[in-house]
């Protein structure tokens, strides 16, 4: 690429400016393990780089079939981009700032120095809105002192071009991301400066030399200097739970009033945007819940949820000398938090969140099979809609997949208790696949008035299936589920679980399991929080002559 | 003149079997509290295990001295001229350990006593099993000795049979073992949410998982199922610590899988006892060869 040194420039016209745009993304892209591998706060999962660069490009990438002619056309079409397709926190301040710098350079022919000034004010107004609860030595930080910087400069140098401004805002960005461990103490404590800024000074760079016209140098290295003991020190599940966020468009309920009940349901919690398209990133136990409450107040749209821990624990073994790797690792698909939470006691190595009414995508089954430590991935889709998408991986990764094709949640437990991490995948497929072939049961409300044995099943009636079969119906779930029970082998010797839904109250959990007992009094009975939407109870059989 | 054959308590041979074949025993410690019994010896299984559920704090278990093995040497030394002495996994005890030291005690004890006899030989062996299938080792190793054999061929009939071992066990609890600190890489069992079995074995001298079932049921039927998988073998024991008519059932049904017809049912001593807890059931087997 040849560029022409545009230094002496007063203005910026808009094919320059997204040319400079095109150069921070590939000096970004450049850099994205060495950003990722800083990443220490709010949670150390290592995605920064990768979830600004995501932000990034799609930001840019929707000004691609657009005329380049009017700023505001484009800088608009951008932060409308940037908006929709942020990831993570540094993905939602990233795009934040983006809007910024829109509403800052609106009606505008030609970027000067003065409206740049203006443009990066506004971005650091926008960044700190973005966040409920801003903290210092973050991105924030960083965007504010570049643009303090920029205004200093300004000041002392009217009429300055916009790559003057540029290069005093990264001159201050740089000062403020080297100060970034004196403002937030984790930082400190791993060693590293904050990575949502190293983001956006890397961007910054990018930008600048490309309107200086210095071809981009060397990327930066890893020092994988961060204790790696301080990282495991980390390390308490209780603390991760799952990335969700989505799109909400369209909100029926004011925007302050979502963004309260938001925090109260998660951590890390962002609502940015307007009533009518605004972006939720929140971490949580319990994704489902905030789905639900999502769905009660707009459209949603690119619902996306991601296992932290598994981040967490891609992002040690990218830390850790010692060697993590294991014959063979499992990738489960579960909806629910106590399924996820029951799986990963079991040994699987990453949940994708998904089942009956949210399939995942094969790039999310992707992501968490690129994220165990093992050339040997047993995939278990746990629903009969997701087999597929399972199956599709084969030819999208350098691992051995090895699906099983189990058709629930419970299947895919049983198959993972004859999961040994240590066992060649070939011998542990043969061992799961034997034992994921238990009967089962579940309770959800029938769509529409069925017939059964001549009986009328109302629509919204609790209803037992097994084997895609209603067996059972009943007033409520519970009578439903004791009908349902009564017609799945139950000897003696069955080990009888019962796994209830997010629906179910924990008043109602004890009720259930004393009428189980005293229906079944010479089984062994487990009921077992399994958290799914849908289906208030799933009951798995396991009996002592099966397998 | 015979090779004597010296082992320790871990390998939880029967009384009457280590008699008549002239194994010595020595024996580890138990500590309840303050007060220590040899292993089988000051208090036998049932004692034991009567006593484990109110047992506050849990016992503890420690290796003989090397002076114990220095008498015990000594003492064999006085009938005969050679030594095969076999051991539990060092990973797992000390034993191995003490047994080495108290050789040299020995060693240059006669030396300095000009007792210098270039004949004595005492070899120390780590078998890297525990329970029977350190046991099943000794037990052959006096047979082919009261047959004649001498102590080299014995050390590569003992390597060549370990090669052929194996151990499996169900515990109705991991507790026991992971108190101990014995759970080795068996650990990710630990914390499971659901209540399961866990099956064990030992392999490279340590505890590993085998598998785990949801019922004790299903666990032993797994146990059962491992030697038939493996059948004919050639040797085969079966340990329980507390549940003896489980084992006798499970003996009765297994015999004829076993190339002699013969199953040597155990009981697991105190001081393994102390790792396994009560309600564990264990299979030892060697595989025929070829």
């Amino acid at each position: 690429m040849t560029r022409k040194p545009n230094k002496q420039s007063e203005t910026c016209s808009p094919p320059q400016m997204l040319a400079a745009l095109h150069a921070g993304n590939t000096w970004l892209e450049a850099n994205v393990e060495f950003i990722n591998a800083l990443n220490v706060f709010p949670v150390p999962d290592g995605d920064t780089g990768t979830n600004m660069l995501l932000t990034f490009r799609s930001s840019l990438q929707s000004t691609d079939t657009l005329p380049k002619t009017d700023f505001e056309i484009l800088t608009k079409t951008m932060s409308k981009a940037a908006l929709l397709g942020a990831r993570g926190n540094s993905g939602v301040i990233l795009s934040q700032i983006i809007d910024g710098f829109a509403k800052g350079l609106s009606e505008k022919k030609t970027i000067d120095g003065e409206s740049l000034t203006f443009a990066f004010q506004e971005a650091s107004k926008a960044a700190s809105n973005a966040m409920v609860d801003p903290v210092e030595g973050t991105m924030l930080t960083v965007i504010r002192d570049a643009a303090t910087g920029a205004k200093e400069f300004i000041r002392t140098t009217p009429d300055s071009s916009p790559s003057g401004v540029l290069q005093a805002a990264l001159t201050a960005a740089r000062k403020s991301l080297e100060n970034t461990p004196n403002l937030l103490p984790v930082l400190k404590q791993a060693g590293v400066v904050d990575s949502g800024g190293q983001g956006l000074v890397i961007l910054l760079e990018g930008i600048c030399n490309h309107i200086d016209g210095k071809p981009l140098p060397i990327p930066y290295i890893h020092s994988g200097n961060i204790d790696t003991d301080w990282i495991k020190s980390q390390n308490t599940s209780e603390d991760y739970g799952f990335c969700t966020e989505f799109v909400i468009q369209d909100m029926n309920t004011p925007f302050e009033e979502v963004q309260s009940v938001l925090r109260k349901l998660g951590d890390s919690e962002g609502l940015i945007g307007d009533i009518s398209l605004a972006r939720v990133h929140i971490h949580t136990d319990d994704p489902d819940a905030i789905l639900k409450y999502g769905e009660g107040v707009g459209q949603l749209e690119q619902v996306s949820i991601r296992d932290m821990e598994q981040q967490h624990d891609q992002f040690l073994s990218f830390h850790d000398n010692t060697d993590l790797a294991i014959a063979s690792g499992v990738v489960t698909v579960a909806s629910g938090a106590g399924f996820a939470n029951i799986m990963r006691s079991l040994g699987s190595s990453a949940v994708v969140w998904g089942g009956q009414t949210m399939n995942p995508s094969v790039e999310d089954l992707l992501t968490a099979i690129e994220s165990v430590p093992s050339n040997d991935i047993i995939l278990l889709p746990n629903n009969k809609n997701i087999i597929q998408t399972a199956k599709q991986t084969h030819s999208v990764t350098g691992k051995n997949i090895h699906v099983i094709a189990t058709t629930s949640m419970v299947e895919g437990i049983a198959a993972l208790i004859a999961f040994l991490q240590d066992v060649p995948a070939a011998q542990n497929v043969v061992d799961m696949t034997q034992a994921s072939s238990i009967e089962w049961g579940e309770i959800t409300h029938a769509v529409r008035t069925v017939q059964m044995n001549g009986v009328t099943v109302n629509a919204g009636s609790p209803i037992g299936i097994s084997d895609d079969t209603i067996i059972s119906t009943g007033n409520t779930s519970e009578e439903s589920l004791l009908n349902l029970c009564k017609k799945l082998q139950v000897k003696t010797d069955t080990i009888l679980s019962v796994y209830y839904g997010s629906e179910v109250e924990d008043s109602t959990v004890e009720e259930t399991t004393m009428m189980l007992r005293s229906a079944f009094p010479e089984t062994e009975i487990e009921l077992l929080y399994g958290g799914q939407p849908h289906y208030a109870y799933i009951v798995a059989v396991d009996n002592e002559n099966d397998s | 003149m015979t090779v004597s054959i010296v082992t320790d308590s871990v390998s939880d041979i029967p009384k009457d079997i280590a008699e008549k074949l002239g194994i010595t025993v020595v024996p580890l410690n138990l500590h309840f509290g303050t007060t220590t019994y040899l292993d089988n010896i000051d208090l036998t299984a049932d004692e034991f295990y009567e006593r484990l559920p109110d047992a506050n704090p849990l016992p503890t278990t420690s290796q003989p001295s090397a002076g114990a093995f220095a008498d015990t040497y000594r003492s064999v030394l006085e009938n005969t001229s050679e030594i095969l002495s076999l051991h539990a996994s060092s990973k797992l005890s000390g034993t191995y350990n003490s047994a080495v030291l108290g050789r040299e005690e020995l060693l240059q004890e006669l030396e300095n006593n000009g007792n210098n006899n270039p004949l004595h030989t005492i070899e120390v062996i780590d078998t890297q099993w525990v329970s029977m299938a350190q046991g099943l080792l000794v037990i052959a190793a006096a047979e082919a000795a009261q047959d004649g054999m001498n102590l080299n061929d014995l050390k590569s009939l003992v390597n060549d049979l370990s090669s052929r071992t194996h151990i499996t066990a169900v515990v109705d609890t991991l507790e026991y073992l992971a108190r101990g600190g014995r759970l080795g890489k068996a650990g990710a069992f630990l914390g499971s949410i659901l209540s399961l079995k866990p099956i064990l074995k030992i392999e490279d001298g340590e505890v590993q998982p085998a598998g785990r079932v949801r019922s004790t049921a299903k666990a032993r039927q797994q146990l059962r199922e491992n030697v038939i998988n493996a059948a004919p073998v050639e040797r085969l024991a079966l340990a329980y610590s507390t549940t003896r008519d489980v084992a006798n059932e499970m003996a009765a049904e297994l015999q004829q899988h076993v190339v002699s017809g013969e199953v040597i049912l155990y009981q697991i001593g105190p001081v393994v006892g102390t790792h396994a807890g009560p309600g564990l059931i264990a299979t030892a087997w060697i595989d025929t060869k070829g």
